[in-house]
């Protein structure tokens, strides 16, 4: 076994999805690795976030949404009936575009996740986690006095790092971020990709991005979609570099998009 | 959750009670929603049924077969020839209960004592006397006949013989004395008392014998009262709302208002009640009872939802409507009235419609202006003394007799035809003119 | 034909006239070319048309608004100056005997000479009011017309005048709202201001006793009003109370269900169930709770032991919970959509599940809304009149057992103003006394509700 195999985190394989009759993702196959960020990009409507809401069954609330193929996560298929799609959201945390902080303190949209799955019982436990969590998302000094500010007094770009602090209190294997910045400004946007790099030690990360030079500063891998299908994938460098495909190449060399 | 890298056991068993737990929470959850539905769907159902299971029976009228001569001495000889002055006095001089008397003891011979006979007598609605000099009226050459009539029955007799009364009870618990039941049984073998389709109660006015009343002239008085409302209301607010949305500046002013509009589609009716009372009556001396006031204290009710519901649909006309109509040299009073307001006509229809059902149900505000007077008559018009369909079912409802409470039931029957077939327009119009930009 | 109706269908006439001999005026100035008008030629029309009708239509208007005060007055004079020491409430009953002789309702065979006087002295006065204002509306009318008629010219900018008076008749129209709340305020405020002249507002509002049966002379004793309103004032909450209860979960819980978890289908079919019974007259609930629920609880109680009034406070508040199940839940209903779906996905992908989601992320969310719908719907409970009018009693007890009968403040409003009154009676004005408390309170619930709502419609816009 490689030392890739043995960080390989999903591996999905034949991905459709269905909105009614609608087709939005015509047949995906991809594989995400430990301790590395992946960018999918592509352009608008392309299916690069419907794929993303695979990973953790977030297309369950759509009504009318159907997934097909197979999506293993740690060799087990997530869309089994055994799998329980909360403890599968637990272990695949989501960021998403806009902050959404909960109408709750900072304190409580941090231990809102551990209370729910009862990760901790005691106070100090609690304590504990919203102090390491907050500390990974790099927030700790700017909020520390705060706590019991609500969530929705803090800047944007707080309130995403707020957002990513609340996904790790859970302590997920993969952190899926649809857009996380493109709320942000630039200065903002600056602090989440570091942090999106400090995070990568110990997460899977899959980011969703509509900027290149994002994908380029923060991913290793990168899959190009495109019309529902991955066009190109592999290692980001490769990638913007030395596209193989002649649509990668007119996207990143903004031709379309 | 410590240090990185530690992952969380959801296989543990301790994790896994955890999760079922919380899946046995969220159903409950989810049964407590479902349970309050069936709640109300259940009561709705109980609301329903109970009125459609009384008032089945007030559509009807039982009635009793009856040989009556109209002998012409009671007329003053034949009415042949006579002018309708002439038949008139006759009809009023004309004593109609010693002839159903005569036909009753006719099938009763041996009824003689006379408390007997008022007995008798009282199986007859006191109505059918009106009946007869109506067939005469009509056709006053049958004096001097004998004919067969079918002729309503007392209340008594209908709630025993459709059975919301018992008979099988003590005398004293019913209203009628074993006399009459034995006489009404008689009459029953001879096929001599039938149930109809009650046309007294689709065409009379209201009446103190249940089996007499009718809802005709509640209906009518309903209909000026809301023709009075739609008149102003409609106007008032369409033209209200298309300069709140148009042509208002936004300032404190138009603030002002907008809250004020708000607030009084929340006042309660009652306060219109009042309001209509101390400005309509006490001041402008308005005649009381009247279509008129009714519908007037109801425009004031209706304004408020109207001018919202009208808001609502000029705000989903695009703005590049106007802006196109604009960009022709049309004036602003153009634009609004050439394409806006026509655009958002079946939406201001739809909320009109609506307003309209609601006035339809009110009751409250018209008890205020002494619409609750007992009217027989059928109003002909704005200013006669009218009641309205909801408030006679209030008295209806209020009436003592047991045969009033299937006329009441059968007269909200009538009301909530009315409302579903208005509300079914709405719904159609919408549906039709359902218009995505 | 009254005067009134004759002088409206001439009014409508020279309308009509003054419209086409306008239209046709600005026409031939021009010899048929439209466009050396300024406006159309139907502007010219319709600038002749408002000058003719509206001021004309405000004569009528001023006399139906203020002429029968006015004759009153005079009559009211005139009793004055013949009898300086009549007092307010014979004033009243005279101007009431006048009123009806003159309309023919008086039934009484032998009516007095003085009375016959007046009444003439009223009809005339009348009749002279009526003519004079036939004549000044249709001399207004026919001047009006003249006068645009002869203002007409090519360059006159009709089209501007026309709209200049539309305009007018907008701003009129939405002025009428505000004019509603202040006759509302105004008729409240006065008649109940007549009333504590009467009784001291300290009694009205802390007394403990309330029976309204004044003595009708001042020898007849032992009936005595009271005003004392904490009777109804506790009856109207203990309703209001019971009310919620049924309201507020059943409510809330149907509108998280139906926004929550029911799919396309069960939506389509509860959305129109509760709007039926959103739709259902209060007469019919009033018909219902006195004819199904009193009963039905009289019964139950009845085998349980207790002893239940007829007319329970429980019935009544059953019902009336029934009644606002679906305003609570259509307004939760619309402060749960408010709530962005992101706030939800947040929660889901936490791995929260859907009840774990509803109660602590949603409904803390949209608890702003639900409060304003809470609140809205105390108010609509506090002024629903028919319910109670048909299912609550009339015995002000003061209690809080939903098993006995209470009175409503509008209860007592109905049956204080229903039927034959004088209207200067203590009795009678008590009714406008309460209906400023119903209408001060109300109007703050709303108040409240409304502001609670749009700050929180703002948070999430």
């Amino acid at each position: 076994m490689s030392t890739e195999d043995a960080k390989l985190k999903f591996q999905t394989r034949g991905v459709h999805v269905f909105y009614g009759d609608k087709e939005a993702i015509k047949g995906v196959d991809l594989d995400i690795y430990n301790n590395e960020v992946t960018a999918l990009i592509g352009p608008s409507g392309c299916g690069k976030s419907t794929y993303l809401r695979c990973l953790n069954r977030m297309n369950d609330t759509v009504d009318g949404a159907k997934v097909t193929g197979s999506i293993l996560l740690d060799g087990t298929d997530i869309y089994d009936r055994k799998v329980d799609v909360v403890q599968l959201r637990a272990r695949v945390g989501m960021v998403f575009q806009k902050p959404n902080p909960f109408p709750k303190s900072i304190f409580e949209n941090i231990a809102y996740g551990p209370r729910i799955h009862g990760l901790a019982s005691k106070k100090s436990e609690y304590d504990a986690i919203v102090e390491t969590s907050l500390k990974k998302a790099g927030l700790w000094n700017e909020v520390s006095d705060r706590l019991d500010e609500p969530g929705t007094s803090l800047s944007g770009g707080q309130q995403q790092r707020l957002c990513i602090a609340r996904a790790i209190a859970v302590s997920p294997e993969v952190i899926l971020m649809d857009e996380p910045c493109s709320a942000l400004d630039p200065i903002a946007t600056a602090r989440v990709e570091e942090l999106i790099d400090e995070l990568r030690e110990n997460y899977a990360i899959v980011i969703v991005t509509h900027s290149m030079q994002q994908a380029a500063r923060v991913s290793q891998k990168t899959a190009f979609f495109h019309l529902g299908e991955i066009v190109e994938r592999g290692h980001t460098e490769q990638i913007f570099t030395n596209p193989r495909e002649e649509r990668t190449r007119d996207y990143i060399t903004g031709r379309f998009g | 959750m410590t240090d990185t890298g530690q992952r969380n056991d959801w296989a543990s068993d301790e994790m896994q009670r955890r999760i079922a737990r919380r899946y046995a929470a969220d159903s409950r959850f989810k049964w407590y929603g479902i349970g309050a539905i069936l709640l109300a769907m259940g009561v709705l159902v109980l609301l329903l049924g109970s009125i459609i299971v009384t008032g089945i029976p007030g559509f009807t009228q039982t009635q009793v077969r009856l040989q009556v001569s109209f002998d012409p001495e009671q007329f003053g000889g034949s009415l042949k020839g006579k002018t309708p002055e002439e038949v008139d006095a006759a009809i009023a001089a004309a004593d109609f209960s010693g002839m159903i008397r005569t036909g009753l003891q006719s099938i009763f011979p041996d009824v003689t004592q006379r408390r007997d006979v008022r007995d008798l007598t009282d199986l007859v609605s006191s109505g059918a006397r009106q009946k007869l000099a109506q067939i005469v009226r009509e056709d006053p050459g049958i004096v001097g006949s004998t004919v067969e009539v079918w002729l309503p029955t007392s209340d008594d007799v209908h709630t025993i013989v459709n059975g919301s009364m018992e008979r099988d009870v003590a005398e004293s618990d019913r209203r009628l004395n074993d006399k009459q039941i034995a006489w009404l049984e008689t009459l029953e073998k001879t096929d001599s008392i039938r149930g109809t389709l009650s046309s007294d109660f689709f065409t009379g006015g209201d009446s103190r014998e249940p089996e007499m009343a009718g809802v005709w002239g509640s209906v009518v008085g309903s209909f000026w009262t809301l023709l009075v409302t739609l008149a102003v209301a409609f106007p008032l607010g369409v033209l209200a709302a298309v300069y709140l949305e148009e042509f208002a500046p936004k300032n404190r002013w138009s603030d002002l208002i907008e809250v004020n509009i708000n607030n009084l589609a929340a006042v309660p009716s009652i306060v219109f009640g009042l309001l209509g009372l101390a400005v309509y009556l006490n001041v402008m001396h308005l005649p009381r009872s009247a279509p008129i006031v009714g519908g007037l204290t109801l425009a004031l009710m209706t304004m408020p939802v109207i001018i919202i519901a009208a808001r609502a649909a000029l705000k989903a006309v695009p703005p590049s409507i106007r802006a196109g109509a604009m960009g022709l040299g049309a004036s602003k009073v153009q634009v609004t009235f050439h394409h806006v307001l026509p655009l958002a006509m079946p939406g201001i229809l739809t909320g009109v419609i609506i307003g309209m059902a609601h006035a339809l149900g009110e009751t409250a505000p018209l008890l205020m202006i002494g619409m609750v007077a007992f009217i027989v008559d059928i109003p002909g018009g704005i200013s006669d003394a009218a009641t309205v369909l909801p408030v006679q079912i209030y008295l209806w409802a209020d009436s003592p007799e047991r045969a009033f409470v299937e006329k009441t039931s059968a007269a909200i029957m009538v009301l909530l035809t009315f409302l579903i077939l208005m509300n079914a327009v709405a719904v159609l119009l919408r549906k039709r003119f359902e218009r995505k930009w | 034909m009254s005067p009134l109706s004759l002088a409206l269908i001439l009014i409508l006439m020279s309308t009509a006239v003054a419209f086409v001999a306008s239209r046709t005026k600005a026409l031939s100035l021009v010899g048929g070319r439209v466009h050396e008008l300024h406006s159309l030629p139907g502007h010219y029309g319709l600038y002749a048309l408002v000058w003719c009708l509206l001021p004309a239509l405000l004569v009528l208007a001023i006399w139906i608004a203020i002429g029968p005060a006015i004759v009153d007055g005079i009559i009211v004079d005139r009793l004055h100056e013949a009898d300086p020491t009549i007092g307010a409430d014979r004033l009243g009953l005279i101007l009431n005997d006048v009123r009806n002789y003159v309309s023919g309702n008086l039934v009484s065979e032998d009516i007095d000479p003085a009375l016959a006087k007046t009444g003439e002295a009223y009809r005339s006065l009348l009749l002279t009011g009526l003519w004079g204002t036939f004549v000044a509306s249709v001399a207004v009318a026919l001047a009006g017309a003249f006068f645009a008629f002869s203002r007409i010219r090519p360059d006159m900018r009709a089209r501007n005048k026309v709209e200049r008076v539309v305009w007018l008749i907008m701003v009129a129209c939405s002025l009428v709202a505000v004019l509603v709340t202040v006759g509302i305020v105004l008729s409240l405020v006065f008649e109940a201001g007549r009333f504590f002249a009467k009784v001291s507002p300290l009694e009205f509002l802390f007394g403990l006793h309330w029976s309204p049966q004044m003595a009708m002379r001042a020898d007849q004793v032992a009936s005595e009003g009271s005003f004392g309103a904490v009777p109804l004032f506790a009856g109207t909450l203990l309703i209001t109370f019971i009310a919620m209860l049924v309201a507020v979960p059943v409510g809330l819980l149907s509108a998280v269900y139906m926004t929550q978890y029911a799919d396309h289908r069960v939506r389509s079919l509860a959305k129109p169930m509760l709007e039926i019974l959103a739709g259902v007259p209060t007469v019919v609930y009033g018909f219902f709770a006195a004819l199904v629920v009193a009963p039905w609880i009289r019964d139950t109680g009845g085998l349980l032991g207790l002893s239940v009034a007829s007319e329970s406070a429980l019935a009544a508040g059953l019902v009336m919970g029934v009644m606002i199940i679906p305003f609570m839940s259509s307004l939760s209903d619309d402060a749960l959509t408010a709530v962005p779906q992101s706030m939800r996905d947040g929660s889901y992908a936490l791995g929260a599940t859907r009840a774990e989601t509803i109660r602590s992320v949603l409904i803390p969310a949209a608890l702003p809304g639900i409060v304003g719908a809470f609140l809205l719907s105390v108010s609509r409970a506090i002024g629903e009149t028919m319910i109670v009018v048909m299912a609550a009693g009339l015995a002000a007890n003061l209690t809080a057992n939903p098993l006995e009968a209470v009175t409503t403040v509008t209860v007592q409003i109905a049956t204080l103003l229903v039927g034959d009154q004088e209207f200067d009676s203590a009795k009678t004005l008590a009714a406008f006394a309460l209906g400023l408390v119903l209408f001060i309170v109300t109007l703050s619930l709303n108040v409240i509700a409304l502001r609670v709502v749009r700050k929180y419609r703002e948070q999430y816009d």
